[in-house]
């Protein structure tokens, strides 16, 4: 039914789900599995370039750190998992990147760690998703 | 409750901390959430500045400047200087020139008056343009650090005619003159030999005390000169901008003192003084402003681009990252008023422009003429970082 599974991550307990069980659904059906992290973090309107270098070094770190747990995750479930990190506003870089590798389901959590704005309205950039995404998508609570 | 010094204290640092956590929450520059603290603590708290606040302040303003000229990369003003200089200059000197005549002609401001509103809006914040070539992934190249050379050009003029425009020309100025020129050439040597010789593990931090007794110097003989701090500040941290290239522990120590005790004084200061009402009854010349600041950031800076060949989509994204601004307008403007050149409505129409010109410009480049560019970093860690 399913040959292209990504999962949204940004190392949230949600979205951790969202990739483990992209993972089991993708073996189910031999599809195959990517997990995208979107890097945007980045201070808006900063006051020093100093504040921007930090946050582009902590970013990576996080990468690092993500990559990681995406490993853990493919050696407990006995699936591959093919991770990606890209720079951009999240919603529409997951959607673009859905696209380009021709996902028939995106699977994300309901909130992750997005902004305070966001965690305000409840899953803004999950929503977003759900509207304009190209293939079936899956909310994982 | 006021007059307790510790109260005080305990009052502006809550503030500093809220701003603190809300810039967190939201992803926004903690300056920019301080200045609005500082502009709903103004209002509705009645919080009034003291002396040591004031000082702090102050200071506060030296040290970010200082670090905004330590942080130019030498080596990309060298390898782009021509088209740099001319970008730079022009996005300086034409916003100066055409919003001073608006203030002046338009609206009747004072000479003087006129001149800060040029200063405050002929500014280009950096940061906010390297956050965006960043995100963009053109922070490494070409054009990514012609751009922000020029970046650096625009403010090294507003820095420039903040600090002679309004200087006494006496003895004093000649005397100011003389010692920050002997003291920025042998800078460099001085700095490496401090953190060679004294630095690196010493709990004293005597590298940190050396640049701060420089700057209090420097800054002492500018303003007996009725110059202003922020220039001996930014020209000392471009002489030094190449030691730091190296020692780049130094700064990331200097930038915590900075951030954590000195610039939330500055910012919420600089809010404190806004006034809401003023705000709405000024909102046609706020927008008159922003327009002016862009169009003419436009006008001088579009033309240049595409004469160094910049692609059309590329320079217009260009001149409207350079029509953004932040804190050298701030500071412009609360010079305006402490020196009263300007009054609390003028400082109001300047600052709330200023603060928009943080958001207007780089919202509108990026929404509609952001450059495609497709670039593949590989960090260290090996995760494959590409920009959309």
């Amino acid at each position: 039914m399913y040959s292209k599974v990504l999962a949204a991550y940004d190392g949230s307990p949600l979205s951790r789900n969202a990739v483990v069980k992209a993972a089991r659904l993708s073996k189910m059906f031999k599809a195959t599995t990517h997990a995208l992290w979107v890097v945007e973090t980045l201070p808006h309107y900063p006051t020093t370039v100093g504040e921007v270098r930090e946050e582009e070094s902590a970013s990576h770190s996080y990468a690092t750190h993500l990559r990681r747990h995406v490993r853990e995750i493919e050696e407990r479930e006995g699936h591959e998992i093919v991770f990606e990190v890209l720079k951009g506003n999240a919603a529409h870089v997951i959607i673009e990147y859905a696209q380009k590798i021709g996902a028939d389901l995106l699977v994300l959590g309901h909130s992750g760690h997005s902004s305070g704005l966001s965690k305000l309205w409840l899953g803004m950039v999950a929503d977003k998703i759900v509207d304009h995404a190209p293939c079936d998508v899956w909310v994982v609570q | 409750m006021f007059e307790n010094v510790w109260l005080l204290a305990a009052l502006w640092m809550g503030l500093a901390l809220v701003a603190s956590m809300i810039s967190i929450r939201l992803g926004i520059s903690v300056a920019l959430v301080e200045i609005f603290i500082g502009i709903l603590a103004g209002n509705y708290l009645h919080l009034q500045t003291s002396e040591w606040i004031n000082f702090l302040a102050t200071f506060g303003s030296g040290l970010l400047t200082f670090l905004a000229g330590a942080e130019i990369e030498p080596q990309s003003l060298r390898s782009n200087l021509k088209a740099s200089l001319s970008i730079g200059v022009v996005s300086f000197l034409v916003p100066f020139l055409l919003t001073g005549a608006c203030a002046h002609w338009l609206l009747h401001w004072s000479l003087q008056a006129s001149e800060i509103a040029g200063i405050a809006l002929s500014t280009t914040s950096v940061a906010v343009v390297y956050s965006v070539m960043v995100e963009r992934g053109m922070g490494n190249t070409n054009l990514g650090k012609l751009i922000l050379a020029a970046c650096f050009i625009t403010d090294f003029g507003t820095v420039l005619m903040l600090g002679f425009i309004f200087a006494d020309f006496n003895s004093w100025l000649l005397v100011f003159v003389a010692v920050l020129c002997v003291m920025l050439w042998y800078l460099p040597r001085w700095t490496r030999w401090v953190i060679k010789g004294m630095g690196q593990r010493q709990v004293s931090e005597p590298e940190v005390k050396f640049i701060f007794f420089v700057l209090f110097l420097l800054g002492g003989f500018a303003t007996t000169a009725k110059s202003e701090a922020v220039l001996p500040a930014y020209l000392v941290g471009l002489v030094i901008a190449g030691v730091f290239v190296r020692d780049k522990t130094l700064v990331v120590r200097m930038r915590s003192i900075a951030f954590a005790m000195l610039t939330p004084f500055y910012f919420i200061k600089a809010g404190l003084y806004v006034s809401i009402p003023a705000v709405w009854g000024s909102l046609g010349v706020i927008l008159l402003f922003l327009g002016v600041k862009m169009a003419t950031k436009w006008t001088g800076v579009y033309p240049l681009a595409r004469w160094f060949r910049m692609e059309p989509k590329e320079a217009k994204y260009t001149s409207l990252l350079m029509a953004t601004g932040l804190t050298f307008g701030t500071i412009s403007s609360l010079f305006g008023l402490q020196n009263k050149i300007i009054d609390q409505g003028q400082y109001t129409i300047l600052v709330t422009v200023v603060i928009l010109s943080a958001v207007v410009p780089t919202l509108i480049a990026q929404r509609f003429f952001e450059p495609k560019i497709e670039r593949d970093g590989v960090p260290s860690d090996g995760a494959t970082v590409k920009s959309s």
